[in-house]
């Protein structure tokens, strides 16, 4: 029975680079000694690793740089990587704004004082600063959203009793009732 | 008291400074007889990668590095190719930083001492003609002299990929030859 070829390749390739376990290398030894004909092939191969192998020999250097045991025993500090520092820079940035936006926000809706013989138009603008500071305080606290929250509640548990009503005057208007 | 100190000293070890300096120093010592053993090896490969120029610096900080991971060591089955793979890491940021590009011509590295053979000046130049990937794989083997398990682990890859890779570079090597000797027939004369 004949081998596929790239398979044999493979393993002759593996027993080149001298990777080939030894039980494996008898069983393609004996399958080469089957059949003759790939006795070439294997030598090509062998013959190329061994010529690879010598064309790129190199010899270890025979001085190493002294080993760096003062740089091991240096305390070691934190090091903030290139992208870190930049993800760092605009979580800061972001921080930054948020408190000035929310400074400024606040320090506009401070209700202006009222002067005496001040015009309408500056009683109007009063009345809005205020209720622009009460938004704003209502919003960071929360406030807002609790009413919000009630008046929903309450629709909700008016709506079923509405519904039901006209229900109940549809069916006496088909005289159902 | 560093932080390690304190952190011993809450525990309720006595010695808290002698204790942290015995473990620095014992590290430090393991990685000595790491670094005689393979240090000329990592050298070598560094040499290849980055040049002389710079191979000894990244050889240092490449201890320095393992110093700080020298935890993973016990999990790895080669230290060699562990430090191959800090070493590859460590000469590829300072690649970077240095604005250089990566390889060492072969030639350069390797002396020819006797080229009788002209087939082998015919090998380094198809080596060298190889594929990134596939001239790197088959350097470390014949180069660097790596088993396929430490090939993997230092490029990241699977076995299956280390042997696939080699058995193509073989046969584009011995295709290669193969013409290059039908060609010129004078090179067949150092067989």
């Amino acid at each position: 029975m004949m081998m596929d070829r790239n398979l044999l390749e493979q393993f002759l390739t593996d027993q080149a680079l001298g990777q080939l376990p030894t039980e494996t290398t008898a069983l393609l030894d004996a399958y080469l000694a089957d059949h003759p004909e790939l006795a070439s092939l294997a030598e090509a191969i062998q013959e190329t690793a061994a010529l690879g192998e010598q064309a790129v020999k190199a010899e270890l250097p025979k001085t190493l740089p002294a080993f760096p045991k003062e740089r091991m025993l240096e305390p070691v500090r934190p090091v903030i990587r290139k992208g870190q520092s930049r993800w760092l820079s605009v979580a800061a940035s972001l921080l930054i704004g948020i408190g000035l936006g929310s400074s400024a926000l606040l320090w506009r809706s401070e209700p202006v004082q009222q002067k005496p013989g001040q015009t309408v138009f500056g009683q109007v603008e009063t009345l809005s600063d205020t209720s622009g500071l009460q938004t704003a305080r209502a919003f960071w606290s929360g406030q807002t959203y609790r009413e919000q929250y009630e008046q929903s509640r309450r629709r909700k548990q008016q709506q079923p009793k509405t519904e039901m009503k006209k229900q109940i005057e549809q069916f006496k208007k088909r005289g159902l009732l | 008291m560093n932080f390690w100190g304190l952190l011993c000293y809450f525990k309720g070890e006595t010695n808290v400074d002698m204790t942290y300096e015995q473990q620095q120093s014992g590290r430090i010592e393991e990685l000595e007889v790491l670094y005689a053993q393979h240090g000329p090896h990592v050298l070598r490969y560094l040499n290849r990668i980055i040049g002389p120029k710079w191979a000894e610096d990244v050889l240092q900080d490449t201890f320095v590095q393992a110093l700080s991971h020298l935890d993973r060591l016990r999990a790895v089955q080669s230290p060699r190719a562990w430090l191959f793979r800090i070493a590859h890491n460590m000469a590829m940021n300072t690649l970077r930083q240095k604005k250089m590009v990566t390889g060492v011509r072969l030639d350069e590295l390797i002396q020819p001492a006797s080229e009788q053979d002209q087939r082998l000046g015919l090998m380094r130049t198809a080596i060298a003609e190889l594929p990134d990937k596939h001239r790197e794989t088959i350097l470390l083997k014949w180069y660097d002299q790596l088993s396929y398990e430490e090939i993997a682990q230092v490029l990241d890859i699977s076995i299956g990929t280390v042997r696939s890779r080699l058995h193509h570079s073989l046969d584009k090597l011995r295709t290669r030859l193969d013409v290059e000797m039908a060609i010129d027939p004078q090179t067949q004369e150092g067989i």
